[in-house]
């Protein structure tokens, strides 16, 4: 009887589990990342504002997205991402949409880091792209989690012209 | 501005395999998706502002014009017209004017069922910091982002679209209106050159989105234009150089720069007039 009891108990116990699991990803899949970036990702100093260009999407291990963003001569942007995943490993990189596809930045290259900032001289297509590896041992394989893309700007500062006396 | 476009590939490769693990992954790996981003009204006036130039009322779409439009493509493109008449109001300080084109927003907005963007508790906020510069800038892009966001998360991607629409021909119309006249030093006729990425961006979208009756109707009106701004010359003869800053702030120099003469500047200014004339 008492062994009877322990094995209800086990599969209620799963079930229990399962539940939790598939409530995650439901919720997971739910919440579609509302804010996210805006919640999560590191922001700068207040001399930037905040760039509507910011998103935040669902992603898996293994899974690459790009978006393609636009920006201005004569301004700096700062791009912060933030992540759900328990990986310390989520590339990003900052390429420039032309022939070349030229590598503007690889946080790869710099220790994963999670911002960057820049200035730019002349107008760019710039595309985002975010690399969550693949984790096949990880227990939230399968289950999408937000990553952000946080993006500020501001006018690039100019020095001001030296002029002799007043 | 935001829009997004998902390359469904990955995703039916998906579907059609994981009879294992190792080719489930692998499709994994292929899955891309390509979203396109533009900036903003409020991102694009503040590009385009200089101490020189100064706030002009005849330029936007009088509040009256609001009874105009009665279906409901005309009402979204409209209020993206508005919405980018009130990024030149806060951007360009002209704080009276902010309230009623608030609330001619909330109106529209109300039409074409967006409830959780430019609600009349804002409108309160507004009058209370008319004399408030950054609080009424923020309130501004506060209330499109909050917009933009609502469109993506309820999948009303058409709608921005058509919204996104308006609100870029008014900002082109504005801004070659405080252009002038073509001269090739004209500084604020560079950075309206500049604006042709945000538009082929904007563009992109719409074709992306264009499965829908509206937003098909809205991209052949615009083609004409997109072939214009494809006429502006790509001087490519500079490459891209990325330099460091001892604080490790990245320096993007080199790279294409868009020149236009004076030919397709007109023609470009001409199609935004006439497209601003329907629009309106």
């Amino acid at each position: 009887m008492l062994k009877k009891n322990n094995m209800h108990m086990k599969a209620l116990g799963k079930l229990g589990l399962l539940v939790i699991i598939f409530g995650w990803v439901v919720f997971a899949k739910a919440q579609d990342c509302y804010y996210f970036h805006e919640y999560q990702c590191k922001f700068p100093d207040n001399t930037y504002y905040l760039n509507g260009q910011s998103r935040s999407a669902l992603f898996t291990y293994g899974m690459t997205s790009q978006f393609k963003m636009v920006t201005f001569g004569g301004e700096d942007y700062h791009i912060s991402i933030c992540y759900q995943f328990k990986i310390k490993n989520v590339r990003f990189r900052l390429i420039e949409d032309n022939e070349d596809k030229t590598v503007l930045f690889d946080n790869a290259e710099n220790k994963y880091v999670t911002e960057v900032s820049f200035s730019n001289n002349v107008a760019r297509r710039i595309i985002i792209e975010i690399s969550v590896p693949d984790e096949p041992t990880a227990k939230d394989r399968g289950v999408p989690q937000c990553v952000g893309v946080l993006i500020h700007s501001r006018k690039t500062y100019q020095e001001p012209k030296n002029k002799l006396g007043f | 501005m935001a829009n997004g476009c998902n390359n469904t590939t990955g995703k039916q490769e998906a579907a059609q395999g994981g009879q294992n693990d190792t080719i489930a992954v692998q499709q994994e790996k292929k899955f891309q998706s390509v979203y396109y981003r533009f900036p903003t009204p409020n991102e694009v006036f503040s590009f385009i502002k200089s101490e020189k130039l100064a706030f002009d009322p005849s330029l936007i779409n009088p509040v009256s014009n609001v009874s105009k439009y009665l279906d409901s493509k005309s009402q979204t493109i409209a209020l993206g017209v508005y919405i980018a008449d009130l990024a030149y109001i806060t951007i360009f300080e002209s704080y009276n004017n902010s309230l009623a084109y608030y609330k001619t927003i909330h109106n529209l907005s109300e039409k074409v069922r967006i409830t959780s963007a430019y609600d009349l508790e804002v409108a309160k906020r507004i009058e209370r910091n008319l004399q408030n510069l950054d609080s009424l800038k923020n309130i501004s892009v506060e209330s499109y982002s909050s917009m933009v966001e609502f469109l993506i998360m309820n999948n009303r991607e058409t709608t921005l679209a058509l919204i996104a629409s308006g609100a870029y021909i008014e900002c082109f119309y504005i801004a070659f209106n405080l252009a002038g006249k073509y001269s090739p030093s004209n500084p604020l006729i560079v950075k309206i050159i500049d604006l042709k990425y945000a538009f082929d961006n904007l563009y992109s979208y719409l074709e992306i989105y264009s499965d829908n009756q509206q937003v098909k109707e809205v991209a052949q009106q615009l083609k004409p234009l997109k072939s214009l701004f494809d006429q502006i010359r790509e001087d490519k003869s500079s490459k891209t150089r990325v330099k460091q800053d001892k604080n490790g702030h990245l320096i993007f120099e080199g790279g294409t720069k868009l020149q236009i003469d004076e030919k397709v500047y007109n023609e470009i200014r001409n199609a935004v007039f006439s497209l601003r004339q329907k629009f309106i």
